[in-house]
């Protein structure tokens, strides 16, 4: 069960929400985690088992390490956590790389990339004493809570439990989920899923023209926004309607003045986790220009293996490295006297070029196809049709990329306020019956950021 | 340290729960060393093809978005006629890690045919409903539908 399927949207989700909110408050915490378990045995029930063993053996390593520090024991605690961080990244490694190169493929578990960093939050916020630890029902909510399990947000243990202490569904709060959920279901299925056309046709042609090259990454590049930010807005969403706040995950990305800014704007849980549990105990930038440097090459080479298992995902981290290094030391003056306004589609081409190394799954076919984005060994297979059918798709998925909802928003509260409120739920009514005959009329497309 | 040997005990269940469980399941998945020309042969001693043609790269590309040149060996018969419904992809990996976008391919592949022929094609929604059979192990990936679909899963197994 995905949320951009028809029977999620019109019917689960509904009625999971007017479920909730006759539920008393104190039966909601065990309400939601039945509604999680739930939504992982839909998917499969073998993945249940793999986040149940999971859970369990890291709520025991973290009463087991608070025991042992409580108890003057500092060194055997240090060992027990360490062995259960291990643990914990040994079984991501296993489905993410090892399972691959064994040769014996078990199929890999959903979210196991976000619940597995799930999981080192909470040692981690225990270990370092910044939350006492849960009762068993709280930490299992934590791990398996339904919005965020798939793709994230990655959300910081101790972030989850203060949000989990004032749990509460309100009106408020139910209509501006609806709104979020609608406005990341269209972007999915709407944008995400029609961008798809341009760039299979780019991919799979043999040799696509320098036309078609460019077309293919540049339908990449709002596809991968739209798809992933959409299940974002959606996972916020249905969190807000279950009473829970998320941090943003995303924040226009495609306005960055720089690479750096990007991260800002981009999976920005992901950036925050790396920030807190690796970049700052590794130094972060108090110990000299070389050690930040090192602290940044340690921080790419990692987000891009988290990516994929692939020499490309690497790549592509290294790729990001080197422009956020550059923009540090070498061209922080330079940048800085560049206009925003040249700044931002310059931006932009560092990223698309980064998404193809993202895209193309292999090292040659990432230097094939940019390859063929500059006429080197670019084919006969013009694909103007793909292109030029695309355009206007392509010109509204860069308009909808642009900050303008919030300030067309305000200034039409401020030009219409009697209005305002019904051009609002037209709006949204719109959106959803577009979501929906874009559902009717399409085959089922997963989540790109399932798949990490 | 006794009193904390329960807890240690403890923890390990879950992680031994684990691996038996991989241990179980990676037995019916295992790299096959059989040449893909024997398989092809095996499975087509039991193909039917009165309603199907072979079908090169550009055939495979546009039903299934993938790249044959990609793979070890890959095999496409696909309906004679857009009334037809049999079709039998054979396709052996490289390596295992391009499993799951085959089978993902293969799923939209039958997600479209079943669209196509819901409400109108009786006998061929039947088929691909009843008689469809998607199998992947390790390195190989079996889609076929027709009436003698279990036959040709049979032969697949049997010759991997």
């Amino acid at each position: 069960m995905a949320f951009q399927q028809l029977i999620f949207t019109l019917l689960i989700l509904p009625l999971a929400v007017i479920l909730f909110r006759f539920v008393p408050d104190r039966a909601k915490k065990p309400v939601l985690l039945i509604f999680s378990i739930f939504y992982i045995v839909w998917g499969s029930a073998a993945d249940l088992f793999y986040v149940a063993c999971e859970i369990a053996f890291n709520y025991l390593t973290a009463i087991l390490f608070l025991r042992l520090k409580k108890d003057g024991y500092k060194r055997y605690a240090t060992i027990v956590y360490v062995s259960g961080i291990a643990l914990d990244l040994g079984f991501l490694a296993y489905f993410k790389y090892l399972n691959v190169w064994a040769g014996s493929p078990l199929p890999v578990p959903v979210g196991v990339s976000f619940f597995t960093f799930s999981l080192l939050s909470f040692l981690a916020d225990l270990y370092r004493e910044r939350e006492t630890l849960p009762n068993l029902l709280d930490f299992s909510l934590f791990v398996t809570f339904f919005p965020k399990f798939t793709s994230g947000p990655i959300v910081r243990f101790v972030d989850f439990q203060t949000r989990l202490r004032t749990l509460k569904v309100t009106r408020e709060k139910t209509e501006a989920g609806v709104s979020r959920y609608l406005v990341g279901l269209a972007k999915k299925v709407v944008l995400a899923d029609s961008l798809t056309f341009l760039f299979t046709a780019a991919t799979s042609a043999a040799a696509p023209s320098v036309l078609l090259a460019w077309g293919g990454a540049f339908a990449y590049a709002y596809l991968l926004y739209f798809d992933f930010s959409g299940y974002s807005d959606m996972a916020i969403g249905v969190g807000q309607m279950m009473g829970l706040t998320m941090d943003e995950n995303f924040l226009y990305p495609y306005v960055s003045l720089s690479v750096s800014d990007f991260w800002r704007r981009w999976h920005i849980s992901l950036g925050a986790f790396f920030r807190e549990y690796v970049y700052i105990p590794l130094g972060g930038n108090r110990r000299g220009d070389r050690r930040t440097l090192l602290n940044l090459l340690v921080v790419w080479l990692l987000t891009g293996i988290w990516h994929g298992s692939t020499l490309a995902f690497v790549v592509w981290g290294l790729w990001h490295f080197v422009w956020i290094a550059l923009e540090r030391w070498p061209l922080k003056k330079i940048l800085e006297k560049i206009p925003g306004i040249v700044r931002i589609p310059c931006t932009f081409f560092v990223v698309l070029i980064g998404w193809v190394f993202f895209f193309s799954g292999s090292l040659s076919s990432a230097f094939r196809y940019l390859g063929a984005m500059v006429g080197v060994g670019a084919g006969t297979d013009p694909g103007a049709y793909a292109v030029l059918s695309s355009l206007p798709l392509l010109l509204v998925c860069v308009l909808a990329a642009l900050p303008l909802a919030k300030p067309v928003s305000v200034r039409l509260r401020s030009l219409v306020p009697a209005l305002y409120p019904y051009l609002r739920v037209l709006w949204f009514t719109l959106l959803l019956l577009f979501s929906i005959a874009a559902m009717v009329g399409s085959t089922y497309s997963s989540f790109l950021y399932a798949g990490f | 340290m006794k009193k904390y040997r329960i807890l240690e005990v403890a923890r390990a269940v879950p992680v031994l729960a684990v691996v038996v469980f991989w241990i179980v399941s990676c037995s019916g998945n295992r790299v096959s060393k059989a040449p893909f020309e024997d398989v092809k042969a095996a499975v087509a001693e039991t193909v039917v093809m009165d309603a199907m043609q072979e079908g090169d790269d550009a055939v495979v590309r546009r039903l299934y978005g993938l790249d044959p040149t990609e793979f070890e060996g890959s095999w496409l018969l696909w309906p004679l006629s857009n009334m037809d419904a049999e079709e039998v992809f054979l396709v052996k990996l490289k390596d295992v890690s391009g499993q799951q976008a085959v089978k993902d391919a293969v799923e939209a592949r039958i997600a479209t045919q079943k669209k196509s022929f819901d409400g109108y094609g009786v006998r061929q929604f039947d088929l691909l409903e009843n008689h469809c059979v998607v199998e992947v192990r390790g390195n190989y990936v079996l889609f076929a539908v027709g009436a003698t679909a279990e036959d040709i899963r049979s032969a697949f197994l049997s010759a991997i």
